[in-house]
């Protein structure tokens, strides 16, 4: 659907920007399509934290069970995940508990994957060949059964 | 009001700050802001930060750290800062997001926040000109001298 290449802070913008327009128009309400935004802008200042730049873009998924979604790939040449679960918890990074002065060093409050993973409903992460990772976050326009 | 490097309009109202963000906030722009109040807090003795985010698109977890780290170096520096603005989806983001804003106290408004940093509110009722109009001179009158006598009166003794 459409590629955001990020660099720079303004790239983040960008990304909010297209992840909200990407949202609407594929149906999501307002405010699904604010917190699609935040997970997008969450993705994307990671790239800049721990990877210097990368790639976020935006896919139209059809799944034949959950419906039309909206899939937001953040790809990136910095180092994978060695436990993606465990990074997905807040105040966790992929090695455990991020101690305080860790999260004043990285300008972060550590909930930034766990934002990521609240906001969809399918969080997914690929070690790429050679170097690199993806990661994958999905929400279909159906709201999802508790 | 100055409008500073960060582009961020920051406003002085009776030694208090306000700073309202609206749009789009980058990374450098909020850290930039924070330089800037931190600065003015040291030059000129301030009772209090407002920050108003009615009108932020996106309030992400790093925009949260930004303003979370100047309202604790502000609390250091003896000013204590109020969030303000925050809409019912707002709260329920930050909520969803984990974001747990202990150095910041919140309000409603700017106003629930000014009041809240020890500014007293006070508002006169501004005659309408149809409501002077209709108002009949002599009570008016009677009024304002009965108050002024009494007044001159407790002056005299």
């Amino acid at each position: 659907m459409t590629t955001c290449p990020v660099d720079t802070d303004s790239d983040v913008l960008r990304v909010q920007r297209t992840a909200r327009t990407a949202a609407l128009t594929l149906g999501f309400r307002k405010a699904e399509a604010d917190e699609l935004a935040i997970a997008a802008s969450e993705l994307a200042t990671n790239i800049l934290k721990y990877a210097t730049r990368g790639l976020i873009s935006f896919w139209v998924v059809d799944d034949p069970d959950r419906g039309i979604g909206m899939c937001i790939a953040a790809r990136d040449q910095g180092p994978a995940f060695r436990d993606f679960s465990l990074a997905l918890r807040d105040g966790f990074d992929d090695k455990g508990p991020i101690p305080p002065e860790a999260l004043l060093a990285r300008r972060g409050l550590g909930t930034g994957l766990g934002a990521v993973k609240r906001f969809t409903h399918h969080v997914e992460h690929e070690a790429l060949d050679g170097q690199g990772k993806e990661i994958r976050a999905l929400r279909f326009l159906k709201r999802m059964k508790k | 009001m100055s409008t500073t490097p960060s582009g961020i309009p920051i406003l002085r109202l009776w030694n208090r700050l306000l700073i309202t963000l609206q749009g789009e906030i980058t990374d450098k722009m909020a850290e930039r802001l924070s330089e800037e109040v931190l600065t003015m807090i040291h030059r000129q003795q301030t009772h209090g930060l407002i920050i108003d985010v009615t009108e932020v698109l996106t309030l992400d977890s790093h925009l949260c750290f930004v303003l979370s780290q100047l309202a604790s170096a502000a609390k250091l520096m003896g000013c204590p800062t109020v969030l303000s603005g925050m809409s019912a989806h707002t709260a329920q983001t930050l909520e969803t997001m984990g974001i747990r804003l202990r150095e910041l106290k919140t309000s409603q408004s700017a106003e629930t926040a000014l009041e809240l940093l020890g500014v007293e509110v006070r508002l006169h009722e501004t005659m309408t000109t149809d409501v002077l109009h209709n108002a009949s001179p002599i009570a008016g009158m009677e009024v304002d001298g009965i108050d002024l006598l009494g007044g001159a009166e407790r002056w005299r003794r």
